[in-house]
């Protein structure tokens, strides 16, 4: 059941966030996009979001520092949040886990995969 | 003693606007890069747009008249195939995210270099490194 659910893409690459846009409204989902994690911080402030998705290099606040800050906020204490990045270390891996993400997906990513994965979340 | 200061200011300078030239080059080179796939994208996107309002209508003519009931089977499996090439296309269209994070890693080296070579205290912060070396598509861990 897509319907009425919101999903925050966070990603300072904008074809990126088109793409991830695309996928994710194709599959019944409204998309809020943000820039960086600032933007992303203010806009899962402001509106209601069932799950983040997001980048982890980004200028200012990078996904980490999103993650813990969305953390702190009472109502996205369960909120599911996936990482998106070209990362693929194991160090920085268990840091996004420790923050709080419930899962990790390495660029480029599987567009049906990713509508797989985000139904399985926000069913 | 690094290897420039041992060199004449002159040529120092020479070669600094020379990396000069190649940093602007890459910036350039990433920002078309950019523009070519958001126009990409854009195109992408409108043309799926008019292959699923064809097969909207395809669908609902084949209820309409039972007589194209036959091509009902043909119909699915063109719509498996370009259900595949669309997730195979934005795969393939992620490859800009990743080479703009290796120009910007190859511009911020530049920038060192030139700083180095002009006496100036290089910039040590460093975009990270970007490990993939294909377009196949990444794994996805669930904690």
């Amino acid at each position: 059941m897509t319907e009425g659910k919101t999903i925050l893409t966070v990603d300072d690459s904008g074809s990126l966030r088109q793409m991830v846009s695309f996928v994710l409204k194709d599959a019944g989902y409204d998309v809020i996009e943000a820039t960086d994690g600032r933007d992303g911080l203010e806009k899962a402030r402001t509106q209601h979001i069932d799950l983040v998705l997001t980048d982890q290099n980004m200028p200012g606040l990078d996904g980490l520092g999103l993650i813990r800050a969305l953390r702190a906020i009472k109502k996205y204490k369960t909120v599911p949040i996936l990482i998106l990045t070209t990362e693929t270390g194991e160090d920085i891996k268990a840091q996004g886990r420790a923050a709080g993400a419930n899962g990790w997906i390495v660029k480029p990513f599987d567009p049906a995969q990713l509508a797989e994965v985000v139904r399985k979340l926000i069913a | 003693m690094s290897r420039a200061a041992h060199e004449p200011a002159s040529e120092r300078a020479g070669g600094g606007s020379h990396l000069e030239e190649v940093e602007r080059d890459l910036a350039q080179m990433n920002a078309l890069l950019e523009a070519a796939i958001e126009k990409l994208l854009v195109s992408f996107m409108s043309i799926h747009r008019g292959v699923a309002s064809q097969e909207a209508m395809l669908r609902q003519s084949s209820l309409e008249h039972p007589e194209f009931s036959a091509c009902s089977a043909r119909m699915e499996n063109l719509r498996a195939d370009i259900a595949r090439h669309v997730n195979e296309a934005l795969s393939g269209l992620q490859f800009q995210d990743m080479t703009s994070q290796l120009i910007r890693r190859m511009a911020s080296h530049l920038s060192t270099l030139r700083e180095e070579i002009g006496g100036a205290e290089p910039c040590n912060a460093q975009p990270r490194v970007v490990s993939q070396r294909h377009m196949e598509c990444g794994d996805i861990e669930l904690f």
